[in-house]
């Protein structure tokens, strides 16, 4: 194990000490929980399917929406870079997206679509501005002396979107995917606890939250990271194998 | 095939750089355009490739509507996807050519060893040889270049000006030059 490793290990147990020694001291806890009963919580609530099946419908949902955002804004950031008139028309409601709160999209959405698909909808509205964004600057920064050699050689579509516009939007994308992927996460959960969708992530948490029940509000909490975690590993990943080829 | 130029004058900040050029590009009889730096030969050829539009006179394709007028460029400045190695540049700009053909084209310019190199990898002089091959293996009805040479030793110049000799064919040809290079073959035109 190298010194780097251990000094993290070491930064990282240091906290928990911490945090253990403050749930003891403040010996209360709906108040303070600490780490171990937090691993205790999550252990229990792991042994139940019912754990299992909301973290399997968050991620899917919360994924379906990130890419239903990710598609979407892509599409529109290359009919903004190709028609000025699109781009004029779509930047208000761009505007407006980014400037809600999303709680107000959360209540408008349960009104509109109902819980069941709060998650997906909100996620795809919090990564749609953020990619659109990104993808239009990194269109918009294309070499044009690219374009015209593109364009007097009769470069196929695919060949001028691969190897002209790829380089200038991969560098804007990538940094937005990465963000993205863990603000969907997070605001999708956030929509769930109000919305209270069954069998979801969120619905665990606003359940540990009226049941008083810090030790499991921890626990969700703690799945819940690691899942935004890794879903931006695996974007990390895709990105490496697709994007930056 | 005809272009024809009519009074094209064209001026930047109220400084005139063509004024009334008039002159007609026919395929068979290659055109060198010369003149000073800054004379506006580059204005012109971008003008010509419908890249940019005069202030006054037009451009006239004859035989055919610009928008279907096929152009194989050689611009000013290197213009290769970096990212790729030679062969995929050339091949990129035509995919019916095979791989093989390209390599036996290019190998008349550059060597063996520099073919498989990425071009961000190579030296101005070789990437400009890839160019200039990427252009005339375009299916094109112009073959228009905008100082091919730049970045060329005199042995180098003198293999690709009879590499591009040898490969216009009937299409319209003309480029921009310092060097008396194509004097031989091609009509001049002086800015």
């Amino acid at each position: 194990m190298s010194k780097e490793t251990v000094r993290k290990a070491l930064i990282v147990v240091f906290w928990l000490l911490l945090w253990q020694v403050s749930s003891i001291l403040v010996h209360n806890s709906i108040l303070l929980a600490g780490p171990y009963e937090a691993l205790l919580a999550l252990i229990r609530l792991g042994g139940t399917p019912d754990f299992w099946l909301s973290v399997l419908f968050t991620v899917l949902k919360i994924t379906l929406g990130f890419f239903l955002g990710l598609i979407l804004a892509i599409l529109f950031a290359c009919l903004s870079h190709k028609f000025r008139i699109f781009r004029e028309f779509i930047n208000p409601p761009v505007s407006v997206i980014k400037s809600i709160p999303v709680a107000s999209f959360v209540i408008l959405v349960i009104i509109w679509a109902g819980a069941s698909s709060l998650s997906t909808v909100i996620s795809a509205l919090v990564v749609f501005p953020l990619i659109y964004v990104n993808v239009l600057s990194g269109l918009d920064a294309t070499s044009p002396k690219m374009i015209e050699a593109g364009t007097l050689f009769r470069f196929h579509f695919l060949d001028k979107a691969r190897y002209i516009y790829l380089p200038s939007v991969a560098s804007h994308i990538e940094s937005a995917i990465l963000i993205s992927s863990g603000m969907a996460f997070k605001s999708g959960i956030a929509a769930e606890v109000i919305g209270r969708p069954l069998k979801s992530i969120g619905s665990g948490l606003y359940l540990s939250k009226i049941s008083l029940a810090t030790a499991d509000l921890f626990a969700w909490t703690f799945c819940a990271v690691i899942l935004a975690y890794l879903f931006e590993k695996l974007m990390t990943l895709i990105l490496k194998k697709v994007v930056m080829r | 095939m005809k272009i024809v130029l009519n009074g094209i004058s064209k001026s930047y900040d109220g400084k005139v750089v063509l004024d009334s050029i008039n002159d007609e590009l026919v395929s068979g009889s290659p055109v060198v355009i010369e003149g000073e730096s800054g004379i506006g030969k580059t204005t012109l050829i971008r003008i010509i490739e419908g890249l940019e539009t005069p202030d006054k006179g037009d451009v006239v394709y004859e035989g055919m509507p610009h928008d279907k007028c096929r152009f194989a460029p050689v611009f000013q400045e290197t213009r290769l996807i970096e990212s790729l190695n030679a062969i995929d540049n050339v091949k990129l700009a035509n995919r019916s050519l095979s791989a093989a053909k390209i390599e036996e084209e290019l190998s008349l310019l550059i060597p063996a060893e520099e073919l498989h190199k990425k071009v961000r990898d190579l030296s101005g002089g070789t990437a400009r040889r890839v160019e200039i091959v990427r252009a005339c293996l375009n299916p094109s009805d112009v073959l228009i270049m905008d100082e091919p040479l730049t970045g060329l030793d005199d042995e180098n110049a003198a293999r690709v000006v009879s590499y591009i000799k040898d490969h216009i064919g009937e299409r319209i040809f003309i480029a921009t030059s310092h060097s008396g290079l194509f004097e031989s073959f091609c009509e001049v035109l002086s800015l």
